[in-house]
């Protein structure tokens, strides 16, 4: 027998979407002690930091990659709710290789910025969260990945499709981690 | 047959029953067994740790152990009672219990149950390690930056405890995140949330603490990793960091931890009272809402570990208030616990002797609490054995004796026979006896100005005596826990009663077999009330017919 | 039991409250900090034994008016809860708490620095592993392990340390303070008698945290004066053969870790050896300074503190030659 069938009180959301939920508070925390060990210690010493917009380049077009991937996440909800299921397979295929497409551009900028994890705290801040950042986006890639796989192989339909959307909130969430972290490394 | 067939039909064979069955399980019953068996083997050797600090520390100049063994000892046996004994016997305890007082067949994600079991053992196990690679973490459980850095600490000892952490860590997180979606999403019908098992209840509670908190422990220790092993400084004082920091980050998981251990043996004793007492537990919502209280007030008493560390008078006074504040809901639940007793018809079955022996034991704990808690005295108490002793009260007499509250209670349903009252009786006695042995004269330690962590210490200065005292008194838990492993596998060798409701409990897990079927019910159960078997037992009583 | 539990805690008191003993107790306070502290303590305690008293024997009286071992099968009046009950066990606490707050401020209050001035001894400590190094930069003298301060007087004390967390703790003078590298954190003092007070690190620092104590010695003004004096002269010079080749040994091999300059300001591995036999202790405030201990050190440091930084291979000649130098730094 099928536990979900039987009957018993739960809550109104999926399984999976509590479950998420919860996950997400998590690596919010996660995220959240990150950005104070990073305040704590930009109170500590000089910032070697230039705000020179040419530095700027390649983390503004990221961010506009990672935004538009938004997109395509929820345009793929949409597409299995219509019951769309080639548009959904295209969606997710869009939103992941943006994702990838992200990830690359954060290796080239981390290759070439100049700094390494050793130098004075800022170093070792920048890359362990923007590392963990990356970390994630490459998790919701392998998450569109294996929805995608599951959608070619039908297994979605228009009432049934949690893991399509549970990948998009995930896939959300990269977006909002990364606009924080933007904003702190990058603007402030 | 082609080979392939041969083989997987040889390894479902295999894995049918026996030894190896129990490798691949996902079974909630059995992945808590496993977890209360495993940590119950910490707990020896932990002991052990602590039996050879004692040891040291009987006499003055004690020459038994080197100053590195000591501290390395001192710093397995913290890290070891904390996270490889209390937090796993209660996620063992979680994962045989919940769905069972739920009245659910499983957890909701017995893959991932059964990964963070094996993750834990396997974190353990590789903490342990060290002690043959190069030798164990030696800066006690806290590991206080700058001290942890490699230039002070250059074995690698260090690096395994933050792999080890990194490993538990994750272990518990899945493990509670497990824990809370069963809960919202599994419960038999007519169960609502207010009518949870308050050892539901407070494994929830724990469960989000540790969803919440662990991320900063984390974060904590990947840079403190960093600075080891990739030269990072964010805790080097010398190229920018802060050694202040580690203590924030740390802490900021170390005092919700610190609930986590507390709560679900608090749970526990609010299951046993109730039963052994006859009367339903007192006040059900204040007792509820005080473990609510309890989690959330614990993420703001953090700073009161870093009392000496010259902050400001009113960060020390916020931190101060908040950490007495967190007595009131403690409080209310030690008189719930003495409400339920009251004109109750008490049974002094072993497991009721822990309840009632974690009720005396967490109050002096608690009080000892309030005196840390005033900022002028902690300057004078912090660091010493006064707070050794305040922890063991809590965290020995608390945590470890509602455990084996509920090890005595939960022993007949998981097993199908009690443990024998005789020896659990004199297992009771002793480790009262000897705990308060140990641990009561640490206060009059600390108050004479030993500080904790030494490897040893000079005569003269008045602390022999106690020191004394308290190895005996060492010696005397060391034998109540010979006799509980004597209890133990005597009563598993004597043939089973399988009473399904041995001690005329109140909660679903009475209702089905012991032990249950792997199915857990035969039908999922519906409930009117809180006491879903008291209210089978004794209809006109019924609580849903009181209206409660 | 629980009446073995209460003789034990009413010795406890006994022995405590007397504050008999040569134990380091801020319960025999020599400070108005440490009376400050050690009266909160006492009032604390009070009404801890009060609300365990209480709890207690309301906890007796029910194990013993209730019990029903093999019980008559009736079950007994189920009570749900009393909201008057319930809440008054609530609000009391909550007073209570605020009473406790109110304690905390006022002794906080108490115990506050007063502000700086011109009669202060302004003291540095300095956090080692695993020693006290003192500097008194406004009397130009260092010295390390034991430190000596006039009676009364108002001592305004610094605090750093050069490698990980120590903590200053001598607890019948005052509460203890963390040092911490990269952070100057501040304390003070006034010794309302003169004694010996001895104290220790508060802060698991290493291998040998336990053999890093600190002994403060309280003189009167006359005698501090003469401290001072003696303490800032520079180091003995050698006369005979003998204390010729121990200071040579001194000046040469010593001296990379050890300062003989009594004003000395470079940062040193080592305690400040200019006055060493002015000490009573020495390795951390462990050891008795006596030349059979001193030779015991110097002959191998290790059996005597494990892991210290200290490793020389000396011939026994040489040993000879440095004591009989040494033992002129007083």
């Amino acid at each position: 027998m099928n536990i979900l069938t039987e009957p018993r009180s739960m809550s109104r959301f999926s399984t999976g979407k509590v479950a998420l939920f919860i996950i997400l508070a998590s690596e919010s925390v996660f995220f959240a002690t990150m950005l104070v060990a990073y305040i704590s210690l930009r109170n500590q010493t000089v910032w070697p930091v230039q705000h020179t917009l040419g530095r700027l380049t390649i983390p503004l077009a990221n961010t506009a990659i990672l935004l538009v991937s938004t997109i395509a996440a929820w345009r793929a909800t949409v597409s299995i709710r219509e019951e769309k299921t080639s548009a959904l397979n295209g969606w997710l295929l869009s939103a992941l290789l943006l994702g990838l497409v992200f990830v690359t551009g954060q290796v080239y900028e981390f290759s070439h910025a100049g700094m390494h994890t050793n130098d004075q705290a800022f170093g070792g801040v920048f890359f362990t969260l923007m590392g963990f950042h990356g970390l994630h986006v490459l998790s919701g890639v392998v998450f569109l990945i294996i929805n995608l796989a599951r959608a070619r192989l039908g297994d979605f339909s228009p009432t049934d499709h949690d893991a399509i959307v549970l990948g998009t909130w995930f896939w959300y969430y990269v977006a909002a981690v990364w606009i924080v972290l933007f904003a702190a490394l990058y603007l402030l | 047959m082609t080979v392939q067939t041969q083989i997987i039909s040889k390894m479902r064979e295999a894995t049918q029953g026996g030894f190896l069955s129990w490798t691949v399980t996902v079974d909630h019953k059995r992945i808590g067994i496993l977890y209360l068996l495993s940590a119950s083997l910490f707990f020896l050797v932990g002991g052990f740790e602590a039996l050879l600090m004692r040891i040291q520390l009987a006499q003055p100049d004690g020459k038994f152990l080197s100053p590195d063994m000591y501290n390395q000892i001192f710093t397995m046996h913290g890290t070891t009672m904390i996270f490889l004994v209390v937090m796993p016997l209660a996620a063992g305890f979680g994962n045989y219990l919940i769905p069972l007082m739920i009245g659910a067949r499983d957890m909701a994600f017995p893959k991932l149950n059964a990964l963070s079991y094996w993750t834990f053992l396997f974190g353990g196990v590789f903490m342990y390690s060290s002690f043959i690679f190069g030798g164990a973490p030696n800066d006690g459980w806290f590991s206080y930056a700058p001290l942890t850095e490699k230039l002070y600490s250059p074995t690698h000892g260090m690096d395994f405890w933050i792999m080890g952490i990194l490993l538990l860590g994750f272990a518990t997180t899945i493990g509670s995140i497990n824990f809370i979606v069963t809960v919202i999403q599994l419960r038999a019908p007519g169960l609502t949330l207010t009518r949870l098992p308050l050892f539901v209840w407070t494994m929830t509670v724990t469960s989000f603490l540790a969803v919440f908190s662990l991320p900063s422990l984390t974060t904590a220790v990947l840079l403190l990793f960093l600075d080891r092993q990739l030269g990072a400084h964010f805790y080097n004082v010398g190229q920018g960091g802060s050694a202040l920091l580690w203590q924030h980050l740390f802490w900021f998981f170390g005092h919700p931890e610190v609930y986590i251990l507390i709560l679900p043996a608090m749970g526990i004793v609010s299951e046993v009272i109730p039963v052994f007492s006859g009367k339903p537990l007192f006040g059900y919502p204040a007792v509820v809402f005080s473990a609510i209280a309890i989690g959330f007030l614990g993420f703001t008493v953090w700073a009161h570990h870093m009392f000496a560390t010259g902050m400001p008078s009113a960060t020390l006074l916020f931190f101060a208030a908040d950490s007495f504040l967190i007595g009131v809901p403690t409080g209310v639940k030690i008189f719930a616990w003495l409400a339920t007793m009251w004109k109750g018809k008490l049974r002094f079955a072993t497991p009721m002797l822990f309840a009632v022996g974690f009720v005396a034991m967490f109050l002096i704990g608690g009080l000892d609490g309030i005196h840390l808690a005033v900022v002028p005295v902690d300057w004078q108490l912090t660091d010493t054995y006064y707070v050794v002793s305040h922890l063991h009260y809590v965290l020995f007499g608390g945590a470890i004796f509602g455990i084996f509250s509920g090890v005595y209670y939960w022993f007949p349903k998981i097993t199908g026979r009690r443990l024998q009252e005789g020896l659990g009786k004199w297992h009771f006695w002793l480790m009262f006896i000897g705990m308060n042995l140990v641990f009561m004269p640490m206060h009059i330690l600390g108050v004479e100005g030993m500080p904790r962590r030494i490897y040893t210490y000079g005569a003269g200065r008045g602390w022999e005596i106690w020191n004394f005292i308290e190895t005996i008194g060492a010696l005397i838990i060391t034998v109540s826990v010979l006799i509980f492993v004597v209890n133990f596998f005597a009563s598993l060798r004597k043939e089973a009663n399988n009473e399904a409701d041995p001690w005329d409990g109140f909660t679903l897990e009475w209702k089905t077999a012991s032990p249950p079927p792997v199915y857990n019910f035969a039908e999922i159960p519906s409930v009117r009330g809180r006491r879903p078997l008291w209210d089978e037992k004794h209809p006109d009583l019924a609580d849903w017919k009181v209206g409660k | 039991m629980k009446i073995f539990h209460k003789c034990a805690l009413l010795a406890w008191l006994g022995i405590v409250l007397s504050g008999c003993g040569p134990s380091p107790t801020f319960l025999s306070p020599a400070s108005s900090i440490a009376e400050h502290e050690a009266k909160l303590y006492d009032n604390i305690l009070i009404m801890a034994l009060v609300v365990f008293v209480l709890v207690e024997i309301c906890l007796i009286w029910i194990l013993v008016r209730d019990r029903n071992p093999k019980g008559d099968n009736k079950p007994p009046k189920q009570i749900y809860g009393n909201s008057k009950l319930e809440i008054t066990w609530t609000v009391i606490p909550v007073l209570l708490t605020v009473v406790l707050f109110a304690m905390t401020v006022q002794t906080m209050q108490s115990v506050a620095a007063p502000a700086a001035s011109a009669n202060d001894i302004n003291l540095h400590v300095i956090g080692h592993r695993w020693w006290w190094e003192f500097d008194y930069t406004d009397l130009g003298i260092q010295t390390a392990n034991e430190l000596h301060i006039p009676v009364g007087a108002t001592v305004q004390i610094t605090l750093d340390s050069v490698d990980v967390i120590h903590s200053f703790w001598v607890p019948q003078l005052s509460g203890k303070t963390d040092t911490i590298p990269g952070q100057t954190n501040h304390m003070w003092l006034t010794a309302n008698q003169t004694g010996v007070f001895i104290g220790q690190c508060a802060e698991f620092c290493g291998t040998e945290h336990a053999m890093m104590r600190v002994i403060v010695v309280v003189d009167s003004q006359a005698d501090f004066n003469a401290w001072v004096a003696s303490q800032q002269k520079p180091a003995a010079q050698p006369r005979t053969e003998d204390e010729q080749a121990g200071y040579k040994l001194t000046s040469t091999l010593c001296a990379s870790c050890h300062s003989l300059n009594p004003a000395e300001t470079d940062a040193k591995v080592g305690p400040n050896m200019a006055h060493l036999f002015s000490r009573s202790t020495f390795a951390g405030a462990t050891y008795d300074l006596n030349e059979e201990n001193l030779r015991r050190w110097l002959e191998d440091t290790q059996p005597m503190k494990p892991e210290n930084d200290m490793n020389l291979n000396l011939t026994p000649e040489e040993i000879d030659h440095l004591l009989a130098y040494l033992i002129l730094l007083k």
